[in-house]
């Protein structure tokens, strides 16, 4: 087992949600350790600085201030070196066309947020435990979408 | 009166005429001929009487010859030679005046050979009278002379008598034929005057009876005038009449009015009715006045006017060619005030604007709820839910049980929410309808059912169900909130039993007036054992946020009905509910097989 904690990402503006997403992780009986950012701006200086590391999920909400969660997956996968880094949707959006949009800009999971933090564990711990390479290649919009109320 | 029909009446007219003037021709020429005939016999009676009256004369001037001779002969007096003599030429002028009258051939005959008699009887006289005058002795002679006298005396006595006996025979034949006229005239006359009499009549007859059709027409006329007249002041229509050929304008009386324009006020001409279109509009006018109509459909524009109370009109104008039955061509123009159908039109395209940016701000809404709305009440339920979990067990038996209380209440927001916007999405999102298996939609519904049927020990029982051209996910919901409905409205300690059925619908056995006529229809029941309801809440029932129970006993929103009603109007169907407490209920689904 590799001692090396799992870097995962979050950008997501409202705080509630970003101490429910690191509770939630804690709680989870694996290494992680989880950069968080209040705005899609952010996130991209983060990524476009020379002291980030590749991280093995970024989890993006789509609603955000100065840069929404669509414009940074679009230029995250216009970017050589981050297109192929796993992308999970974290919105309370349940909207067909965000999640087609979603999709084609090319995300790779869409995960609602759920109003339960039992639900919000068992999801985070799914979503981590994904080997994503495998998952990449035989992704279709069935499996893309994880919890839809 | 037709046309056809005046026509004909005119033509019998004409031809009544015609006969009245021949039969007056007749009368008249016939009346002239007898008036001829009666101077000529009354000249053939006169002439007779002449003659006759000639003769006497002729008979007496020679008698008196005669006479005179004897009495010469008796006293030898030479007194008496002139007398002979002047009687002789008296009657030698008879006889010339008689030749001059008597025109018949056979009496002339008769006169030459009285002629003759005259002449030798006057031969002899005078012979008698010479023999006389020379010696008495010759005695026998004279006695020759005065007796062959004597005897040439009566044969002119009898061809005399013979030639007026011939006269009076000619008059009479004369007068005969004649009578034989004047005894038919009055028969002609009659008959004539019979005849005229009847023409006369008919013609009366029939010009009464034209008369009168021609008032009852011009009545017609006058009340469909009226009537017309009134029809365009009620309806605001008013008309002009172009005869192309005399180049005659007229208007209509409402026209002028239309215009602003006392009745008669000014002449009918065209620039009469442009001087009032306003003058933004007059070109509309001016242009469509050379265009020329093809086919049956008229031209039609659209302009304003301003009256004479300087206030704007708006009008819809047609103008046609038409002919008329003799054939003229003539051009009509009608215009109509549409000003308040103008101001309804506008202020319906205000109320539509409205109407859109309502249904906007709806949709706004709509965003609203479905994230903003849930986005503080997703933190409260995840709260909560770590609250459960850990700090729970720690609070005060009060504290727990207002925690419960909480947690029902964001539970029911959740709901309410999620039915809201389930309610505002029926007809907004796609409206693909696709011939559907009903039966494969009830499975999926029994499908998302499934755990509440295992619960509650329901008995699902269907018929075949059709297929149907339908929006299926919409469909399937109305399946699933109907048969969940009657899950929870089971009566305690009986399981619920759900009979589903369908077949073709009779509309006429229906009162139901929102269907179409020409569509076929299914009807699809499902009747359950539940708790049922009294019937005057059958429509409540279908009304949003109204629940026949309260909260405590049945938990629900009141929308899920809401929602079914609102998709099967979408499908243009009905649906309705048949009820009473205690012996379940029945819903009535009407859907049309096919839908645009």
């Amino acid at each position: 087992m590799n001692n090396e904690p799992l870097h995962i990402l979050l950008a997501d503006d409202d705080e509630d949600d970003r101490i429910f997403f690191k509770d939630a992780i804690g709680e989870l009986k694996i290494h992680t350790q989880v950069t968080t950012f209040e705005h899609g701006k952010e996130l991209m200086q983060y990524l476009n600085s020379k002291e980030y590391r590749i991280p093995h999920l970024l989890f993006l909400d789509l609603n955000m201030p100065y840069k929404n969660g669509m414009e940074c997956l679009i230029e995250i996968r216009a970017k050589q070196n981050l297109k192929d880094m796993a992308v999970a949707i974290y919105s309370t959006s349940a909207s067909e066309l965000d999640i087609e949009e979603a999709f084609v800009s090319g995300a790779n999971i869409y995960i609602r947020k759920p109003n339960n933090f039992a639900e919000l564990r068992r999801i985070l711990s799914e979503v981590i435990s994904i080997n994503w390479q495998y998952h990449s290649s035989g992704m279709n919009k069935d499996n893309f979408i994880l919890n839809i109320y | 009166m037709s046309p056809r029909k005046h026509k004909l009446a005119s033509r019998l007219l004409s031809a009544a005429f015609v006969i009245s003037v021949f039969v007056l021709f007749i009368t008249v020429s016939f009346t002239y001929n007898q008036m001829n005939n009666f101077t000529e016999s009354e000249k053939w009676v006169l002439q007779s009487h002449s003659i006759q009256l000639e003769l006497r004369k002729l008979q007496s001037y020679l008698y008196e010859s005669e006479l005179n001779q004897k009495d010469l002969l008796l006293s030898g007096n030479n007194k008496f030679i002139v007398p002979i003599n002047t009687a002789i030429l008296k009657a030698k002028n008879s006889q010339k005046s008689l030749s001059k009258l008597i025109t018949d051939s056979e009496n002339q005959e008769k006169l030459k050979s009285l002629k003759n008699l005259i002449t030798l009887s006057i031969i002899e006289l005078n012979l008698a009278i010479q023999s006389y005058g020379e010696s008495d002795s010759n005695k026998t002679i004279l006695n020759l002379h005065t007796k062959k006298g004597n005897q040439y005396s009566s044969q002119i006595k009898v061809a005399i008598n013979d030639l007026v006996a011939s006269e009076i025979k000619l008059l009479r034949t004369r007068e005969n034929s004649h009578a034989r006229y004047v005894k038919l005239s009055p028969l002609f006359y009659l008959i004539t005057a019979f005849f005229a009499f009847i023409i006369f009549i008919l013609a009366y007859t029939m010009l009464y009876s034209d008369m009168q059709n021609i008032n009852q027409a011009y009545n017609q006329i006058m009340i469909t005038s009226n009537s017309f007249e009134h029809s365009e002041g009620i309806a605001e229509i008013g008309h002009w009449v172009w005869n192309k050929c005399k180049n005659e304008l007229s208007f209509s009386d409402n026209q002028y009015k239309l215009w602003g324009y006392e009745t008669n006020e000014v002449k009918p001409t065209f620039e009469a009715l442009l001087e009032r279109i306003h003058p933004d509009d007059r070109n509309i006018w001016l242009e469509s006045k050379d265009k020329i109509d093809t086919g049956n459909s008229p031209i039609v524009t659209y302009f304003r006017v301003v009256n004479g109370h300087g206030k704007i009109r708006h009008f819809k104008a047609y103008r046609k060619n038409i002919q008329d039955h003799y054939d003229q061509h003539i051009m009509i123009g009608i215009n109509v005030d549409i000003t308040d159908q103008f101001h309804r039109d506008k202020l319906m395209e205000e109320q539509l604007i409205v109407l859109e940016n309502n249904n906007k701000e709806l949709s706004a809404f709509t965003h609203i709820a479905s994230h903003d709305l849930q986005e503080p009440l997703r933190k409260i339920q995840t709260l909560i839910s770590r609250i459960e979990e850990n700090d729970f067990p720690d609070l005060s038996e009060k504290g727990r049980e207002q925690f419960t209380r909480i947690v029902v209440a964001a539970t029911r927001m959740q709901k309410l929410i999620t039915d809201l916007l389930a309610y505002s999405k029926v007809s907004r999102i796609s409206k693909e309808f696709t011939k559907t298996d009903l039966q494969s939609v009830l499975d999926q519904s029994l499908l998302d059912l499934e755990q509440k049927i295992d619960e509650s020990n329901a008995r699902i029982i269907s018929d075949k169900l059709p297929t149907l051209k339908i929006i299926p996910h919409q469909i399937q919901q109305v399946f699933t909130n109907i048969i969940s409905n009657s899950i929870k409205y089971h009566q305690d300690n009986t399981p619920p039993i759900i009979e589903i059925s369908s077949e073709l619908f009779e509309k006429s056995n229906s009162k139901n007036n929102t269907l179409q006529r020409k569509t076929k229809y299914y009807i699809i029941r499902i009747k359950d054992n539940g708790i049922g309801f009294k019937q005057e809440y059958s429509e409540k029932i279908f009304t949003i946020f109204n629940r026949l129970h309260d909260n405590s006993k049945y938990a629900g929103t009141g929308i899920g009905l809401a929602i079914c009603k609102k998709i099967i109007e979408h499908h243009k169907g009905s649906i309705t509910a048949i009820s009473q407490p205690g012996l379940g209920s029945t819903i009535e689904i009407i859907l049309p097989i096919n839908n645009s």
